[in-house]
């Protein structure tokens, strides 16, 4: 089942992220994930980025730059700390040691951890604000639509400065329907909801949960929400 | 020169082959910043509405250098941010080419081209522009590489200070515009 929408962030208006939703049938990146034989010297040039094994030069028989090293010789790397292999050694000096070759090393995407979630919902927070500031004409919001080859991410702003980000394909229509109707289950099921505190908790509510379920699942079926029941 | 600038002129509306509906259509352009792979902004000229051009005149002009360089180091302080971003959010497993972005506010449009050599054009458009990236990889190709590029007084890292280079950028701009 395809699901129209990728990723859900709701963001307050602090900067810090109060509810992700992400689709869990995209987590499937086996099938492009690929496993390589090398003999020393190494042909990628792999650099340790943001705490993990990017290859960064070389791309070559489809392994690519930004491609992540997820496996070497058939060991993958912690789950935790992905320039470390589950039996404790670096991947950095395994690949650099020329009694390993040849080494087998499978390439594929990482996924983000939760706290890279929480650092890009402050860091888009704050590009919203930049984003205003750096308009040529005056009076613009901050960023609405960023669109790229592979994915669009829409953004609304409340008038309290909430922002929730939704992440679909390209040519997924109606996603200004889907934002509006995310604020009104935000306002419904979290805001009305007595439990609910500002202070950055996160949105962990049953009833809020089933009903963006719900709106997914008629999206899905019907490609818009104007009929949906409220 | 006198040829290249006769086959620019008349190469304006190339944008046929892929010919959508907005590529033909008018475009206003409000900015351009070009800035090489270290973050120094090589070349940045801006076409201001009437309005801004009336509030500009009113305006100090004394402010304007300082506040032109903070704003560029914005510029690129958002660059760098905006590529991160998008690049880590990308939903699928396969590593889609990431040399065109844009966004789009509530008043304008920002495209984005990353060249391989790390070199950034930046265009500032009015929002209803489409697609940018062709014409985004036509400056680069067919302006910014013969008169920068290929110009031995030009040296890498200093900013633009090249006539043939702004005229020639001033007059494809003016072939988006035009209708």
């Amino acid at each position: 089942l395809d699901m129209p929408v990728y990723n859900i962030m709701i963001i307050n208006n602090a900067g810090a992220l109060v509810y992700t939703y992400t689709d869990q049938s995209r987590l499937l990146t086996s099938a492009n994930e690929l496993e390589k034989t090398y003999s020393y010297p190494l042909e990628p040039v792999i650099e340790v980025q943001d705490s993990r094994c990017c290859v960064v030069f070389g791309e070559a028989d489809g392994v690519r730059i930004g491609h992540c090293v997820l496996a070497v010789n058939g060991t993958n790397v912690q789950a935790g700390r992905p320039t470390l292999l589950e039996n404790g050694q670096e991947v950095m000096s395994v690949l650099a040691n020329p009694a390993s070759y040849p080494v087998s090393i499978k390439f594929g995407k990482l996924k983000l951890t939760a706290n890279e979630r929480i650092n890009l919902a402050g860091m888009f927070h704050s590009i919203y604000a930049i984003t205003a500031k750096l308009s040529p004409v005056a009076g613009s919001s901050g960023l609405q639509l960023l669109e790229t080859d592979a994915y669009r991410l829409h953004c609304l702003q409340t008038v309290t400065g909430v922002k929730i980000l939704v992440i679909t394909d390209p040519k997924q229509a109606n996603v200004n329907q889907v934002l509006k109707r995310i604020y009104e289950i935000y306002a419904d099921y979290a805001l009305k909801n007595p439990f609910f505190t500002m202070q950055g908790m996160n949105i962990n509510f049953t009833l809020f949960e089933e009903a963006v379920q719900s709106m997914l699942r008629h999206l899905d079926k019907f490609g818009n929400l104007t009929n949906l029941a409220p | 020169p006198m040829s290249h600038q006769s086959n620019l002129v008349s190469s304006g509306p190339m944008s046929a082959p892929t010919g959508t509906g907005s590529q033909l259509a008018p475009v206003t352009v409000h900015n351009v910043y070009i800035f090489d792979k270290n973050g120094t902004c090589l070349y940045f000229c801006e076409w201001p509405s009437q309005q801004q051009q009336q509030q500009q005149q009113q305006q100090q002009q004394q402010k304007e250098a300082s506040e032109h360089e903070d704003r560029t180091r914005l510029m690129y302080g958002l660059i760098y941010s905006i590529r991160t971003l998008a690049a880590k959010l990308c939903p699928v497993g396969e590593i889609k080419d990431a040399t065109y972005l844009a966004y789009v506010t509530s008043q304008y449009k920002f495209h984005l081209l990353d060249v391989p050599t790390g070199l950034k054009i930046v265009l500032n458009t009015d929002k209803s522009a489409g697609s940018m990236r062709h014409q985004l990889e036509t400056i680069y190709s067919k302006i910014y590489v013969p008169y920068v590029v290929l110009n031995p007084e030009c040296n890498l890292g200093d900013p633009v200070s090249s006539r043939l280079f702004a005229d020639s950028l001033n007059e494809y701009l003016l072939t988006l515009q035009a209708k």
